[in-house]
């Protein structure tokens, strides 16, 4: 069968629908053949070790994330800049001058979080 | 394409490149002062990259040209809706001046954010292209995420910046989403080229073009609060520094406007049955149900925010006009915009002067008795409030007979009634505020922060509703003007 347009994603939702349906009958068959002893160590998260102390709901530091944040910022700077530098030679001055102000509107931004005490690692 | 030519477009792009030269040497200028300098050094200083952007802007009115390759448009309608805002941007931070010091929230990055917003909003008015229309969109979109949780302390301000940043998200993917439909339908980005493949025979029909379009309808939708997308935003006005309530209110929607007036009436308007099918309903339930969530509202920066949602209503009937006759509809909504903008600043100005450390003076009991604190105040905001509930000497009143005249000539009698009889709805709560204001003794006698800055802010915002009102003219003139550079 030619399948065109739009329809030659149906396959794709067979394969959704049926996944869907093979997961659903495993899980259920398990849980109907499975032995059931169920006892108080067996719910604990952790089945050998320490005994869990406190809330899971916690306060974490976000520190890391200002670093993945700048670090996404230069990711993506030399992103553009391997596309710059490979049609370089065809497209000149122009282009050329609009990336050193690319670059120096980034490096301002770098300043903005290193004066605001954003490099600093404090514990 | 040449160089040569690039340099020139460069040229045209002035006022957008001095906006972000002034936020940019602002976010310097903060981190290198030492903390004893006055901040609003700052305001003045962003100030005047405003009111340089603005002169450079009016030099551009006239003009008729595509720049780069088709992503922006330098027109005198582009030039119309960037004026409106960067006065808004302008009023705003004169507003903020004060506010900022009496919140202590006083950060210079503040208005740099302001700025660069306005930067993504005046690329969205001039945006041909869904690329430079989408980076605009979500320029100002990240700062005003950050703006509205400005006040860091406070719980209010912090949870409209959440609720903002992740409705705003996913409002951003489903128009993506859509965009991205069209283009696979239509083959390009670009305006008048999607025009061009709609106009073909067969290319307006489809599932695959009406999804992407219904799409980009619910995106718009979320970022102009169109009703059944409306609920991220009370919460979020009201959470947010007024100041930055009042820019919120114009800014996103008037440029989301700019791009809905340049796409659905002009590129594609091969498809208006649908959309105008489309807007019509949703005008007609946004400005009723915002009608009467207002009508509830205790705080008075929450009905101005569901008032809000009912104006974008009524600008939608102007949309939904311009089915049939282009030009009147077109005309109608920026007349609209116009006023709107005026008399909504002004009101949110007038909240910025009643607020206090501790006390923000946005609840209707905090207006009781304005006319014998400060009968000036007083006698701004009920300008303000008569004009957004359209009472002839005000500017309002011409916006919403526009409205409905162009309604009713492109055969929506039905939305015209809607519109009127939502119009007198809308006097209670409206006027609630002037009684307020007149019939009830004051409860205490507190000062008013009642600073030069905010005052000419004021007096400007009120001076043009009166004015657009007695003498419309030459607005109408502009307002032409800026229609026939589209069509």
């Amino acid at each position: 069968m030619q399948l065109s347009g739009i329809s030659i994603y149906i396959p794709i939702l067979f394969f959704i629908v049926f996944s869907g349906i093979v997961a659903k009958l495993m899980l259920s068959l398990g849980r109907i053949w499975r032995p059931q002893n169920q006892y108080s160590e067996k719910t604990s998260p952790y089945e050998c070790g320490m005994e869990p102390e406190g809330e899971a709901w916690e306060r974490v530091v976000p520190r890391y994330y200002i670093y993945a944040m700048l670090f996404l910022a230069f990711d993506v700077e030399a992103l553009f800049l391997f596309v710059w530098a490979i049609v370089f030679d065809r497209i000149g001055m122009f282009a050329f001058i609009e990336m050193i102000l690319f670059i120096a509107i980034l490096l301002v931004g770098l300043f903005y979080a290193w004066a605001k005490g954003a490099l600093d690692w404090r514990y | 394409m040449n160089t040569a030519q690039l340099w020139t477009d460069t040229l045209y792009l002035l006022p957008e490149i001095i906006i972000a030269l002034t936020g940019l040497l602002a976010l310097v200028w903060d981190f290198i002062s030492p903390e004893s300098v006055k901040k609003s050094r700052l305001a003045l200083f962003s100030l005047f990259g405003i009111m340089l952007a603005a002169v450079f802007c009016f030099m551009q009115a006239g003009l008729d040209k595509q720049i780069f390759s088709n992503l922006l448009a330098v027109d005198y309608f582009a030039v119309v809706y960037k004026i409106i805002l960067l006065v808004t941007a302008g009023m705003v931070i004169l507003m903020s001046m004060n506010y900022l010091k009496v919140q202590d929230t006083q950060r210079g990055e503040y208005y740099v954010l302001i700025l660069f917003s306005t930067l993504g909003m005046m690329v969205m008015a001039a945006a041909t292209n869904f690329i430079s229309m989408y980076l605009g969109l979500e320029l100002t979109a990240i700062s005003c995420y950050i703006l509205c949780g400005f006040m860091i302390k406070d719980k209010a301000s912090n949870e409209s910046a959440i609720k903002y940043f992740i409705l705003g998200l996913f409002a951003s993917a489903i128009l993506v989403y859509g965009i991205s439909l069209i283009y696979g339908v239509c083959g390009s980005l670009n305006f008048s080229q999607i025009q061009q493949a709609l106009s073909r025979p067969g290319g307006n029909s489809g599932v695959v073009l009406l999804t992407g379009m219904v799409m980009l309808i619910v995106g718009f939708g979320f970022k102009m609060a169109v009703v059944p997308f409306h609920m991220w935003m009370p919460d979020v006005y009201e959470g947010a520094p007024t100041p930055v309530t009042a820019f919120m209110s114009i800014g996103p929607k008037v440029a989301c406007f700019a791009v809905a007036l340049r796409f659905f009436p002009i590129a594609a308007y091969a498809l208006r049955v649908q959309w105008g099918f489309i807007f019509a309903i949703l005008a007609a339930i946004t400005i009723t149900l915002a009608n009467f969530h207002a009508l509830r509202q205790e705080s008075v920066k929450r009905m101005l925010a569901y008032s809000g949602i009912s104006h974008v209503g009524y600008a939608l009937i102007g949309l939904v006009a311009t089915t049939v006759d282009r030009q009147i509809g077109l005309m109608s909504v920026i007349v609209y915009f116009l006023v709107y903008f005026t008399a909504n600043v002004g009101a949110f100005g007038v909240i910025v002067l009643l607020c206090q450390k501790g006390r923000m003076g946005e609840k209707f009991d905090d207006f009781k008795g304005l006319g014998k604190r400060s009968p000036f105040a007083a006698m701004l905001m009920t300008i303000f409030m008569l004009s957004l509930l359209g009472i002839p000497p005000t500017g309002g009143f011409l916006a919403k007979v526009w409205v409905f005249a162009a309604a009713v000539k492109a055969d929506y009698m039905w939305l015209a009634v809607i519109g009127v009889i939502n119009a007198i709805i809308s006097a209670y709560y409206y006027l609630r505020v002037t009684v307020m204001m007149y019939m009830h003794d004051p409860e205490e006698q507190s000062s008013l922060s009642f600073t030069p800055a905010l005052a000419v802010a004021l007096y400007i915002m009120a001076f043009f509703t009166l004015y657009m009102g007695v003498f419309p003219g030459s607005f109408f003139e502009l307002a032409k003007k800026s229609v026939i550079a589209l069509l």
